[in-house]
């Protein structure tokens, strides 16, 4: 496999209506290094470049400028996108057909065939909860297109996976099996590039995230550094007195009270054990200690509301 | 490639009109051999109980023949192409396009698989409507039909030609409405610019004009032409010109070659 998954340099997509002398610009200059073997969210507004990006790197769009590299070759070289996995956020499913059939024609489409393939088609249904489904797709609710939708993706054993939108129509046991999926996968070494705009969801699984706006990368790290810590601390105390009370007021003394505890901003890790000292000298009884942390969603509201005002 | 071909001819099964063309050459090539009967007489000589007509089997042989070849050209190659036409416009619609697009497979091999496919239904209904008939007709009067056959390669040169152009436009513009019109308007069109002399020049005066028109004839295929010369070959055996074929083949070629490139350049 490439050193990198995906490589990209300025890339731009602009999209002209000839017609209505228009043009919009999808994607302006993103730049990224994608290493192997990691869960890569991708986040962004409606129209903030997303799926442009995904099509680019499948070779379904061609770029306006900049260069790509998928899997050490050209987007939309077709040796190389049979190591590739798509789930598309809308999938017209063939009514007549049936879980195995889609999926072993998919599966045939990326050169896959004979004994392996039929004996991989019944693994990823299975994988993905429709195991001995034999109902035509006309049947299917949104959550088992879904759920085939992810089968199809996987049916080749991909190195690469871009998911749209993969828990789209799934119940939070469905969503939870879909994390746990994606988790095994990115443990067995594959890359999964993943678009969602459930972020508590991107949050949980993804180990690098992207976040696009207006076709630009406006931030990219970890959801860690995202989410760190504000510096504030949520302490909950059985019976909180007068002493407790003085002991916080003593580091910080706009302390914001409540009848379980308070939430009090410390200067770090030194200061908190200080406190905690203070208060069990006071007499404190600690119940619970917990950093107040700011969550992706509220990151993600600050970024792109930051660049809109 | 074989995969998009096979799931191209379940689709037409599923979509019916594929079903229903194969199911009518099937009834109508029963019907055929039940109402045309061959009786050898004891001087060896064969006749043909057509209903209640008897004929002789040169009679049979060359009016049934000719009238098949028509009614293959006038009849069933826009029935065929009309089935073609969502086979084509379906496999670039939204939410199918991408995801057999981003398969490891070259855009043009899965157009020109897809193409196949829809050939292919329309070949299967051909056996029973006009090579099948052809063949009972040869088995029961010992009469060769190799014109006839060489008659019907010409008309299916001329299916090819419209089901490229078809594939051209669905490339540019997937919607079923409109490959059926394009069909309907080339194989009017073609009807037109063959006798262009008395059907359009009588009102066309302006130069410019008729040398726009003349362009146009012999730019696009020639599928009334194609017709005339399949009958015509069946009759005496001859294609007196071969501007017709060639140039309609070339045609042919030319559409298929732009759908693909059109289609390598399309963002999906």
């Amino acid at each position: 496999m490439a050193d990198l998954v995906v490589e990209t340099t300025e890339l731009a997509k602009t999209y002209s209506d000839l017609l209505r002398r228009r043009s919009t610009q999808a994607l302006a200059g993103v730049s990224l290094e994608v290493a192997p073997g990691a869960i890569f969210g991708l986040l962004g507004q409606n129209g903030a470049g997303k799926t442009t990006l995904v099509k680019i790197l499948l070779g379904l769009v061609r770029p306006t400028a900049g260069s790509a590299r998928v899997l050490g070759s050209d987007p939309g070289d077709p040796p190389a996108r049979r190591h590739i996995g798509y789930l598309p956020e809308q999938m017209r499913l063939p009514e007549y057909m049936k879980a195995e059939s889609f999926v072993r024609y998919m599966g045939r489409l990326n050169g896959f065939d004979g004994v392996i393939l039929e004996r991989r088609i019944p693994q990823v249904l299975e994988r993905v909860g429709l195991a001995g489904e034999k109902r035509p797709l006309r049947t299917f609710s949104k959550g088992m297109q879904q759920r085939l939708g992810l089968a199809q993706a996987l049916v080749h054993d991909p190195d690469l996976l871009f998911l749209d939108e993969p828990t789209e129509g799934l119940d939070p046991i469905g969503r939870k099996q879909v994390r746990d999926l994606l988790v095994e996968l990115r443990n067995a070494g594959k890359t999964i590039f993943l678009n969602s705009h459930i972020l508590s969801e991107v949050e949980l699984v993804c180990d690098r995230i992207l976040i696009l706006d207006r076709g630009q990368v406006v931030r990219a790290g970890s959801p860690r550094e995202f989410t760190e810590s504000t510096g504030e601390y949520k302490l909950r105390l059985r019976n909180p007195g007068e002493a407790a009370r003085a002991a916080v007021a003593a580091v910080d003394a706009e302390a914001k009270w409540d009848a379980h505890g308070c939430r009090v901003r410390l200067g770090g890790v030194p200061e908190l054990n200080a406190l905690i000292d203070r208060l069990r000298a006071n007499g404190a009884e600690i119940e619970a200690i917990e950093p107040v942390r700011v969550s992706l969603e509220e990151y993600f509201i600050q970024v792109v509301a930051g660049r809109e005002s | 490639m074989r995969a998009v071909f096979f799931h191209t001819l379940r689709e037409s099964l599923f979509r019916r009109v594929g079903m229903v063309f194969i199911g009518v050459g099937v009834l109508l090539f029963l019907v055929y051999v039940w109402s045309n009967r061959f009786v050898t007489q004891p001087d060896g000589s064969v006749i043909v109980r057509a209903g209640s007509n008897v004929v002789s089997a040169e009679t049979f042989f060359r009016n049934n023949l000719e009238g098949l070849l028509g009614m293959t050209a006038s009849l069933w190659m826009p029935l065929g192409l009309f089935v073609a036409a969502p086979l084509l416009a379906s496999m670039l619609e939204k939410g199918w396009a991408e995801l057999i697009f981003s398969k490891g497979i070259a855009r043009w091999k899965l157009l020109l698989a897809r193409a196949a496919g829809a050939t292919a239904v329309f070949l299967f209904a051909l056996v029973w409507l006009s090579a099948g008939p052809a063949l009972y007709v040869w088995a029961g009067t010992g009469l060769s039909p190799q014109n006839f056959f060489i008659g019907l390669s010409l008309v299916l040169l001329s299916y090819f030609s419209v089901l490229a152009l078809m594939t051209l436009v669905a490339v540019a513009q997937p919607n079923t409405a409109l490959l059926v019109i394009v069909a309907f308007l080339q194989l009017v069109v073609s009807r037109v610019l063959n006798n262009r002399d008395i059907m359009l020049y009588e009102v066309v005066s302006w130069e410019w004009a008729r040398a726009a028109i003349d362009w146009l004839y012999r730019l696009l295929p020639k599928n009334a032409e194609l017709q005339f010369r399949a009958v015509n070959y069946f009759r005496y055996g001859v294609i007196p010109d071969w501007w017709a074929v060639w140039s309609t083949a070339l045609f042919t070629v030319a559409a298929f070659g732009a759908a693909c490139w059109l289609l390598r350049r399309r963002n999906l």
